[in-house]
């Protein structure tokens, strides 16, 4: 285990700056954290309880580009767009949502591999830190995934006062060690959780049972707070539905990869104007059977990771972690 | 250096505007070559997106023109047109839209010397502006991802 | 008679089969009853700000027939518009306007709503308006900078629609695809027309809640577009939404000297 020093943490930072690293980090605007490009140190704000969104569009962008294309007297030609592979690196990272990139990059990547976002993988290191700060629509630990985690990361950093503990996870967490060796140090092994927040649990995860429950009344008593809104499912770190869109004219034409919600209507509307999920009771099941029940299945993951991100944009105030404990009673 | 052309892109009702346009042309007048005409049947049926899809789609400059109040052909398109353009300018002037690019007017069917003299004004004064990039600089692919709020 | 033992009442007599309110659970959000078993988790302060008529427009709500509502003036609003619209034809709707525990009112008609408003009526929020008075005085280029940046943060999760009373087409204009009529990519352009389109749909019709700022979880002050426009009709065409029962809406019809100054 190792440590540094604040002061060298950010000459460290600074260097890598300097070196053409882009780093995304947490920083303040109008009063609220939002994980964004970072010219120099001082932007960085670190005792965030939230981001509004998640730093899952480092991987997986709210717009992407997957190709473009050309036609000159219907001979058409297609242009394959390059990912960029500058290094990327993103600082600030909690627990909940480095376990989330984790399960993304399960999602996209285990059994068909998606290049954009294997590429965009491998040029990013995921700068994890101890969770500090943590509010009550926090349940990240009722999901068996505690604030000072490092899953998902490839170095992880918790704030011990005048330093920061190290843990190199991967590869890539060695290699920053290397690079900087001079400014860390050797560490004794040290109890994270002393330094961590602690949010409370909030239900007991093995009562949820989902199976049996596809056809309760429960999902309209839930639901009806719902307004079918995107804002859960576009500042949820582990969503990961896409709208596959053509922007183009005659001539020329780009496609590109939009997030998409299954809280939509449209999501499920079939062409003959039939739709299987035809309320958003309907809609607001899926979202709780994805995230705990066909994702354990698929991956053997739950891809919810209590970040609360979805209680706190809700327009309805609708609030997983309470439907979640309801759901355990039942 | 060659001189900017700007494309212009006018939409007008088949009953005036159009039928102006026509008279300039069969009265020989010379009007400059920037404008493409789309015709509708009426200013009513001009929705104001049709104007963002023109600049997205290049246009440096806009006319949209149709008959004169009381002249519409049926009767009063032109009426709830011209409403309709009332709050579209309230709401892209509050927006910053550069307005220095958009034209309306009325040009009947008999004003063919009006239409080539507006024709030519607008084309000047938007030569004058240089191309409109603005609106087709805001697609920016990616932006919003790495760069901007995630 | 308090607030809430009229609301139990009509419970328990059926004049209505729901009741949407709203309660405090860490922060405040709508709650909906079915029995008067938990009417007192029912809470009102100033603080209840959310505006809960869109719910009236969710089939599952409409399913309960007769419905009881608490009211903010522009919750009021929204639905004397709405009904000026023709909505809710099939709903018996009985809207609570609270001031405190135990003085309220019921509206018994629309007719009662109409001219609560009338002897009531409070222009929106001043905040609001000296927002739109400072953009107001921006230059061009000062505008599109100010909404190009607040516009390119929107991630087009349609919250702002979802919250707002009168966005209730069932096909909404976003989801016409075929061709695809606004982009469903949240660049700046698909961005900026959507709320361009989204503004003029509220033209004459946009009741001044709010409810579209608060529920954008990127705090995209797209409130200011609609009560723009709508200061400017109340001055070019004499009308207010959410003030008239019988109403010509002021885009579907015209004055023979509608003032334009800018037309050639
Ligand atoms: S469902 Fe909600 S709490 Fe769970 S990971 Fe997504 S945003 Fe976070
Ligand atoms: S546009 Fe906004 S302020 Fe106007 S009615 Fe809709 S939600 Fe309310
Ligand atoms: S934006 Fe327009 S089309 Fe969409 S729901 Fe609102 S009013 Fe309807
Ligand atoms: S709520 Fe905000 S972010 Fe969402 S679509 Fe509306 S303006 Fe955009």
């Amino acid at each position: 285990m190792k440590k540094i020093k604040k002061s060298n943490f950010e000459k460290m930072v600074n260097s890598l700056l300097q070196s053409g690293s882009t780093i995304i980090a947490p920083v303040l605007k109008k009063g609220k954290h939002y994980f964004s490009r970072i010219e120099s140190f001082d932007k960085i704000s670190l005792d965030y309880c939230q981001t509004v969104l998640s730093p899952k569009a480092v991987y997986f962008p709210s717009t992407d580009s997957l190709m473009r294309y050309e036609n000159e007297h219907n001979n058409v030609k297609i242009i394959e767009v390059e990912v960029p592979k500058n290094p990327v690196i993103v600082l600030g990272v909690k627990p909940c949502d480095a376990y989330a990139l984790s399960y993304l990059s399960e999602f996209f990547l285990k059994e068909n591999s998606d290049t954009y976002i294997q590429v965009r993988k491998e040029n990013t290191t995921i700068v994890g830190f101890t969770c500090t700060h943590s509010d009550d629509k926090c349940f990240c630990t009722s999901l068996n995934i505690n604030p000072f985690d490092t899953k998902g990361t490839d170095i992880h950093f918790t704030d011990i006062g005048e330093e920061y503990y190290v843990e190199s996870i991967t590869e890539k967490g060695n290699e920053i060690i290397k690079n900087f060796n001079t400014m860390f140090e050797d560490s004794q092994t040290i109890d994270k959780k002393e330094y961590s927040s602690n949010p409370p649990i909030k239900f007991d995860l093995e009562k949820i049972r989902l199976t049996d429950k596809f056809e309760s009344s429960v999902w309209l008593d839930q639901s009806l707070l719902c307004l079918g809104c995107g804002a859960c499912a576009y500042s949820c770190p582990t969503c990961s539905c896409f709208d596959i869109q053509d922007e183009s004219n005659p001539y020329s034409g780009e496609r590109l990869r939009c997030w998409d919600s299954c809280g939509f209507g449209l999501f499920t509307l079939h062409a003959s104007g039939h739709n299987p999920r035809h309320d958003q009771s309907n809609r607001w099941r899926n979202r709780v059977f994805h995230k705990f029940e066909y994702s354990v299945k698929n991956l053997g993951i739950i891809s919810c990771v209590g970040c609360g991100r979805c209680i706190r944009v809700c327009p309805g105030g609708m609030n997983i972690s309470e439907h979640l404990a309801e759901l355990a009673t039942i | 250096m060659k001189q900017f052309e700007p494309k212009i892109i006018a939409f007008v009702c088949n009953w005036c505007t159009y039928a102006g346009a026509d008279l300039a042309g069969t009265s020989r007048l010379k009007y400059a070559p920037n404008v493409r005409i789309v015709r509708f049947p009426c200013t009513g049926r001009i929705d104001y997106q049709l104007i963002l899809k023109a600049f997205e789609n290049g246009a440096d400059g806009i006319i949209v023109s149709g008959c004169h109040p009381n002249d519409c052909h049926y009767t009063s398109g032109n009426f709830y047109a011209r409403r309709r353009w009332i709050v579209f300018k309230s709401l892209i002037d509050f927006m910053g839209f550069d307005n220095r690019r958009m034209y309306f007017s009325w040009i009947s069917a008999a004003e063919g010397a009006k239409f080539a003299s507006f024709i030519n004004e607008v084309t000047d004064s938007i030569r004058k502006l240089g191309p409109y990039t603005d609106y087709s600089n805001l697609r920016k692919i990616g932006v919003g991802s790495i760069g901007e709020e995630l | 008679m308090t607030v809430l033992a009229r609301v139990s009442e009509l419970l328990d007599s059926q004049q209505i089969n729901l009741f949407i309110g709203y309660t405090q659970k860490g922060s405040i959000c709508p709650l909906f009853l079915k029995e008067s078993d938990q009417v007192d988790k029912l809470i009102f302060n100033e603080d209840c700000l959310q505006n809960l008529v869109p719910y009236l427009n969710k089939h599952e709500v409409q399913s309960f027939g007769k419905i009881g509502i608490f009211c903010t003036f522009s919750a009021l609003r929204s639905l004397l518009q709405l009904k000026s619209e023709k909505r809710f034809s099939n709903l018996s709707i009985i809207p609570f306007l609270v001031i405190s525990d135990d003085e309220f009112v019921e509206f018994g008609s629309y007719e009662e709503i109409e001219s609560y408003i009338e002897k009531n009526f409070k222009k929106g929020d001043d905040n609001v308006q000296e927002m739109i008075d400072k953009i107001n005085l921006m230059s061009t280029e000062e505008k599109w900078e100010f909404w190009t940046n607040e516009l390119t943060g929107c991630i087009k999760c349609y919250a702002c629609r979802s919250a707002c009373p009168m966005c209730y087409c069932d096909k909404c204009s976003v989801e016409i695809n075929n061709p695809q009529w606004v982009p469903t990519a949240s660049h700046s352009q698909g961005n900026l027309e959507w709320h361009v389109m989204r503004a003029m749909h509220l033209a004459g019709r946009c009741v001044n809640c709010n409810e579209c700022f608060r529920a954008c979880p990127m705090d995209i002050p797209l409130n200011l577009l609609t009560s723009k426009i709508n200061a400017d009709m109340e001055v070019a065409f004499g009308q207010i939404p959410g003030t008239k029962l019988k109403l010509d809406y002021a885009m579907s019809c015209y004055k023979f000297d509608d003032k334009d100054n800018f037309i050639r």
